[in-house]
């Protein structure tokens, strides 16, 4: 069941969630979508299920138009936040549910229901717990009631709407996982929202970035990460140093230090911008090649895989460094230090053209 | 259990999505169901009074609110409003400070305690003081030897009418306190204050329209109150008749206009209680949509 | 184990002091001697005066009118707090607010305000009369009165429940395919009932013990249209004290046995809350 969406304009009084967005879902894909608060993705999500009409564009599922149709008739598996499990329902009620409420004509009879429903929760590992009510369940078992419960009536597609945000980090890591492994075991179509960069990266066949109602950039988790098409999404994706240059003669200059520009820079740009992930530096104790600078160590924290290292540059900026403990073991370095830092990797942004 | 309409909490709207409610034409036919309801329970009974009362002309309205008995009987009621608010406040601040502040062995009973009020009939409320300082009651011959009157006379009033009216600041300032929690004043104790300091600068400020609210119902309920009165007082004219008394014995003596007309002011008391507490609750949610990071 | 936990706040003793001389004195006092009055009067005694026809007749009438009109308050309370809560009109805040008014009136001005409307001359008397409904001085014109004074109970119990009610819930429910009326019935009906039956059971209470609202409309007729709280103050005036303080007693105790279950159900319900 593919999905497209197909300029969608949403606007809440004066403010518009989403501006023209367009993209499509390919059968049996899980697609993230990405963006910070007020970035309009929960807002798409509703429009896709049906919980709000857009004021503009079509939905279109599996090629059949479902613009102005209701929600009933869309066959979508809705997963909300805060699980919305009925309070005073079983387990098992809550999972049923759907199927109980279908019209006579097309309801299953009552062993058929009892059937699918036990199925579903051995699919997300809570047989057993059928008899349960919801306030005797921890939020990780919420979830995957809801899921089940979702996943009863047969959804052409899946939508989750941060399906993992109201739950502790280690559970959170947990269920990613095993979402990961559920869809790739059912292949239902499915779309999820989160403002969590590495749940996006980890979970997703693709990842849409979205930001002030537009999408930014749409790809492969590697794409998005590596292959930023603009600062927006280089920013939002990862940590990240920024400096500013001013260009000449075709290079750019951090403090003292040329780079090369790419060959696809405009050779006319004033001034530039260059970013550089933390991972992406090289620490020494002694300048290499005429690429390095210099810094002191004003900060150090070795407590985890990675250490995480200040440096004041030569020129006054802070430079955030990541690197893996065993390096940092073998430089044997200090607060104070006086080391010399040097760009792996770099990525060029011109002010008014981004690559 | 409890009977107190309190103040509305500031809860944001909650009405859902226009997607997932019903058709418009359920949504107009239940807005008219509840309409027509509440216009025959509701709205017939302002018209009544206001059209009966001003029914034979306004000269005669005005007549029967200022002839003497009239007068006196208005001067009861204020009189027995101004003894029983203030004591009734002074219970509520107490009772809550104890209930919210603290906590205790036998809280849930102390709470059903104060609201046994409203669970006990008005003429039961009344039998209970005759019983105790009637002709016939305990302390009777008592009262009777050292010539005190407490039933048949004002004092009998007061006690009934803070009977019926005592939980209501109580039950208003309870869950406001309970609500807003002790992390305030444990600071303030930090700090150095004492307990009236406490008292008076850091808890009232935040309970004050709550605290506003209780006053305006425990009076509204101690002016108007009939059925524990009506027991203890003995009726008598000019002495212990308070309004409600009043219209009531205008009602049997047929004097339909007059006694409408002493009731108008008492449904203008009603009116400007609604009123005042509309205007708390838009004042309180202003305040809370003020401070909240909206 | 300890009376009271420790705290850093001071006035409890004060506090705790003045709150319990007060209740003593008001309540406690005055309530327990009703008790005594009626065991002083020996079982015998207290039988026959409890179950005389007459008091009969107005216990029946008491909690029969107060029963059917705390139902009625639980159908229409609950349209209106739905209404009130769900959807926006014209004139939303002014009916708003006059839900109150029973509440905030004094019921001696209800009482000759209802008596004027419903009997047989009045606006509403007028029209009833047409279609043989006999509204003043009977059964039906005090189940009327009572629910008129129930009405604010039921609509400010629920409300706020209806209001926190999650909005996601129904939109779960939406997803999974069921139409309106099953949202209502199966998913929100269930939530509210606990609200609903605290609103009824107050409501209940309050029309039981009613007294003012009702002594006008109903015409007072023994064995007809005497409500208890009449009875007992017709008994008072005659100075039948043992007579008064007997049906009294009923009345609290049936009320108290009422109360109790009513909690009880409750909090059968209430045993999947708090999610």
């Amino acid at each position: 069941m593919s999905i497209q969406i197909i300029e969608v304009t949403k606007k809440f009084g004066d403010f518009t969630a989403l501006k023209n967005v367009s993209f499509e879902v390919a059968t049996g894909e899980l697609v993230a979508l990405l963006g910070p608060s007020g970035s309009g993705k929960t807002t798409l999500l509703r429009v896709i299920a049906g919980l709000e009409p857009a004021d503009n564009g079509r939905v279109v599922v599996h090629g059949n138009e479902m613009t102005g149709k209701k929600m009933m008739d869309r066959r979508v598996g809705f997963v909300f936040q805060h699980y919305a499990l009925f309070r005073h329902m079983t387990v098992f009620q809550n999972v049923a549910f759907g199927l109980k409420v279908r019209p006579k004509s097309n309801r299953p009879d009552t062993s058929e229901i009892k059937k699918r429903v036990l199925e579903l929760l051995k699919l997300v590992r809570l047989e057993g717990m059928s008899s349960r009510y919801p306030s005797q369940l921890s939020g990780g078992q919420r979830q995957r009631v809801a899921l089940a419960r979702a996943l009863a009536i047969e959804p052409s597609m899946l939508l989750l709407d941060e399906p993992f945000g109201a739950l502790d980090a280690n559970v959170r890591k947990e269920l990613r996982a095993w979402l990961r492994r559920l869809h790739d075991e059912l292949h239902i179509t499915s779309v999820f929202v989160t403002h969590d960069v590495e749940e996006a990266l980890e979970v997703a066949d693709r990842v849409v970035v979205m930001n002030e109602g537009k999408i930014e950039q749409i790809g492969k988790p590697e794409e998005v990460y590596h292959d930023p098409s603009n600062p927006f999404v280089y920013h939002f994706l990862g940590n990240v140093n920024l400096f500013h240059c001013r260009v000449e003669d075709g290079k750019a200059y951090i403090g003292d230090t040329p780079f090369q520009l790419p060959a696809h820079v405009k050779p006319d740009a004033k001034s530039a911008k260059i970013y550089i992930r933390p991972h992406l530096f090289e620490i020494e104790k002694s300048a290499s090649g005429n690429q390095s600078f210099r810094g002191t160590i004003k900060y150090l924290n070795p407590a985890g895989p990675i250490v995480k290292i200040e440096i004041i540059s030569q020129w006054g900026d802070m430079i955030n460094v990541e690197i893996p403990i065993g390096q940092y073991y073998a430089l044997e370095l200090k607060k104070g230090d006086e080391v010399y830092i040097r760009p792996k990797e770099i990525k060029f942004f011109t002010d008014d053209y981004t690559i | 259990m409890g009977g107190a309409i309190s103040l509305k909490s500031q809860s944001r709207n909650r009405a859902a999505s226009s997607s997932v409610t019903e058709p418009p034409i359920i949504r107009r036919a239940l807005i008219g169901l509840a309409m027509i309801f509440l216009l025959i329970f509701l709205l017939l009974p302002i018209l009544i009074v206001i059209t009966s009362a001003l029914g034979k002309g306004v000269a005669v309205y005005f007549q029967s609110i200022s002839e003497p008995i009239a007068l006196s009987a208005i001067r009861l009621t204020l009189v027995v409003a101004a003894i029983t608010v203030p004591l009734n406040l002074l219970f509520g601040l107490a009772a809550s400070w104890a209930i919210a502040k603290f906590d205790f062995f036998g809280k849930k009973l102390l709470i059903t305690l104060i609201d046994l009020p409203f669970t006990v009939s008005p003429v039961i409320s009344g039998l209970i003081y005759v019983l105790l300082f009637g002709a016939q009651g305990v302390f009777g011959p008592w009262l009777q030897a050292h010539d005190i009157k407490i039933i048949f006379a004002v004092p009998g009033i007061v006690l009934a009418t803070i009977f019926v009216t005592f939980p209501f600041v109580a039950r208003e300032l309870i869950p406001l306190m309970q609500a807003q929690g002790n992390e305030e004043e444990n600071a303030a104790i930090i700090l150095g204050a004492n307990g009236w300091q406490t008292f008076f600068r850091v808890t009232l400020p935040n309970i004050k329209w709550g605290l506003l609210y209780g006053v305006i119902l425990c009076n509204a309920r101690a002016m108007g109150e009939f059925g524990a009165v009506s027991v203890v007082s003995g009726h008598i004219r000019g002495l212990t008749n308070t309004l409600p008394l009043h219209v009531e014995i205008l009602y049997n003596e047929y004097r339909f206009t007059a006694s409408f007309a002493v009731a108008s002011l008492l449904m203008l008391l009603a009116l400007v209680t609604l009123i005042v507490k509309h205007l708390i609750e838009w004042k309180t949610s202003r305040e809370s949509f003020l401070t909240e990071d909206n | 184990m300890r009376f009271k936990e420790h705290s850093v706040i001071p006035g409890f003793g004060l506090t705790m002091g003045f709150t319990l001389v007060y209740l003593s004195l008001i309540v406690l006092i005055p309530l327990s001697l009703l008790f005594f009055k009626a065991t002083a009067l020996g079982w015998g005694h207290f039988w026959d005066a409890v179950t005389s026809a007459r008091v009969l007749a107005s216990l029946k009438l008491s909690f029969g009118v107060s029963l059917v009109s705390a139902l009625v308050n639980a159908v229409f309370g609950l349209l209106v707090a739905w209404v009130l809560v769900r959807y926006d009109f014209a004139g939303k805040k002014f009916i708003d607010a006059l839900v109150d008014l029973p509440f905030a009136l004094p019921t001696a001005v209800a009482g000759i305000v209802l008596t004027t409307l419903y009997a047989p001359n009045g606006w509403v008397g007028k029209i009833l009369g047409a279609w043989g409904i006999k509204a003043a001085f009977t059964p039906v014109g005090i189940t009327i009165a009572l629910i008129f004074i129930g009405l604010p109970f039921v609509v400010r119990t629920v409300e706020p429940v209806l209001q926190d009610f999650e909005k996601e819930i129904e939109e779960a429910a939406f997803s999974l395919g069921a139409n309106r009326w099953q949202i209502f019935t199966q998913v929100i009906f269930p939530s509210i009932f606990p609200a609903l039956m605290t609103g009824c059971a107050m409501a209940f209470s309050r029309a039981v013990g009613e007294y003012g609202s009702v002594v006008f409309i109903a015409g007072n007729m023994p064995m007809k249209t005497e409500i208890a709280p009449l009875l007992i103050m017709t008994k008072l005036e005659q100075y039948d004290y043992a007579g008064a303080t007997a049906i009294a007693v009923v009345m609290l105790v049936i009320s108290f046995i009422l109360l109790l279950a009513t909690n009880v159900l409750q909090a059968g319900t209430r045993k999947y809350e708090r999610v």
